[in-house]
């Protein structure tokens, strides 16, 4: 099974001129700060408002269509928030791609179970339309990326099985200027980008 | 509110560059749906804060939305609102429409009367949408980037 940090990687290699990643509240974000020095602009970092990384990601998508919006959420924040999936269903313009990191748990407050047995979260997304693939290896990540390019502009949804593993440390962005940022780029470059 | 009333408020939202409605629907606003879906862009969220984050996602991307909501949703958003849009510093109007204290549902008559006890908290202005100064008044208030206003509906 990947890593959380691992998995997070591989899907930053892809991050190019044209995409940005949201993040969620928690581990993931810390993760994701830890590894994107470099790509701070491109990066909205969620530290709170669980749950809320598809509808800002729809938001987004849908003010800058050129842009390649990576999702990036977890198996418990996606549950807390499930009516966006269908939101993003209606409304995308196929500038999505969601990434749910499911370690069947609230792992940053314990390790709580987030689903039942039997249960798979992957079957939730399918069941809303979108193609749904599921990467418990690195190379299921690029393969993804690879037939997103083939199949041309559509959004898609990657749940990737991880393992559990301690945090980078917490990120010490100030979310003003996380969101100025962000705001910048997308308003700024992106926004000269042929769609 | 009644068809003038929506007027205002349409007038209202065009002069400030208001294009993008995100809504969790509420009765009494079927117009002013209508107007958006036609003139402008209307979005249909599942709950109050999903609301929430599409009109900061947008707002991120340079566009100017209003998020409209009853006041029973107000609750649901404030997650959202709290840790995202204030936190972040991501502006945009949220307009609380109030079914009334004699609402004939009484769960809403509860909900009225406790919801505004949240947005007195939370330094909601109003507005009456019942003269033709209040396309200023609401421009006013966008200005000063005045998070939450609340009219009857």
């Amino acid at each position: 099974m990947l890593t959380r940090i691992e998995a997070l990687k591989q899907i930053i290699r892809r991050v190019n001129e044209q995409s940005c990643v949201i993040s969620p509240l928690g581990y993931i974000t810390r993760d994701l700060f830890a590894i994107t020095g470099d790509l701070r602009e491109r990066c909205f970092y969620c530290m709170g408002s669980m749950g809320s990384v598809i509808p800002l990601a729809l938001g987004v998508s849908l003010a800058r269509p050129p842009v390649h919006v990576l999702a990036i959420e977890g198996d418990g924040s996606l549950l807390m928030g499930l009516g966006a999936l269908v939101t993003l269903r209606r409304y995308s313009r196929g500038n999505i791609s969601l990434f749910v990191f499911d370690n069947r748990c609230y792992e940053s407050t314990g390790g709580q179970p987030s689903q039942p047995d039997g249960f798979n979260i992957e079957d939730v997304c399918k069941a809303t339309g979108f193609p749904t693939y599921v990467a418990t290896k690195m190379q299921h990540i690029e393969e993804f990326f690879q037939v997103r390019e083939a199949s041309g502009k559509q959004s898609s949804v990657l749940v990737i099985k991880v393992a559990l593993a301690p945090p980078s440390g917490r990120a010490d962005g100030e979310p003003g200027e996380i969101a100025e940022r962000f705001s910048k780029w997308l308003c700024g470059t992106a926004s000269t980008m042929s769609p | 509110m009644n068809s003038g009333e929506v007027q205002r408020l349409v007038d209202a939202l065009n002069a400030c560059g208001i294009k993008h409605l995100i809504v969790v629907p509420a009765s009494g606003l079927e117009l002013l749906y209508r107007h958006f879906e036609v003139h402008g862009d209307c979005i249909y969220a599942t709950r109050e804060e999903e609301a929430i984050a599409i009109a900061a996602g947008l707002t991120l991307g340079g566009l100017k939305p209003i998020v409209v909501m009853a006041q029973a949703g107000v609750g649901n958003t404030l997650n959202a609102a709290f840790t995202l849009a204030d936190a972040y510093g991501i502006y945009f109007p949220i307009l609380v429409c109030f079914r009334g204290k004699q609402d004939p549902n009484i769960v809403q008559r509860v909900s009225a009367e406790q919801t505004h006890l949240v947005l007195d908290a939370l330094e909601c202005a109003e507005i009456l949408w019942d003269a033709s100064s209040s396309k200023e008044e609401f421009a006013q208030l966008v200005n000063k980037q005045q998070r939450w206003i609340k009219c009857s509906l």
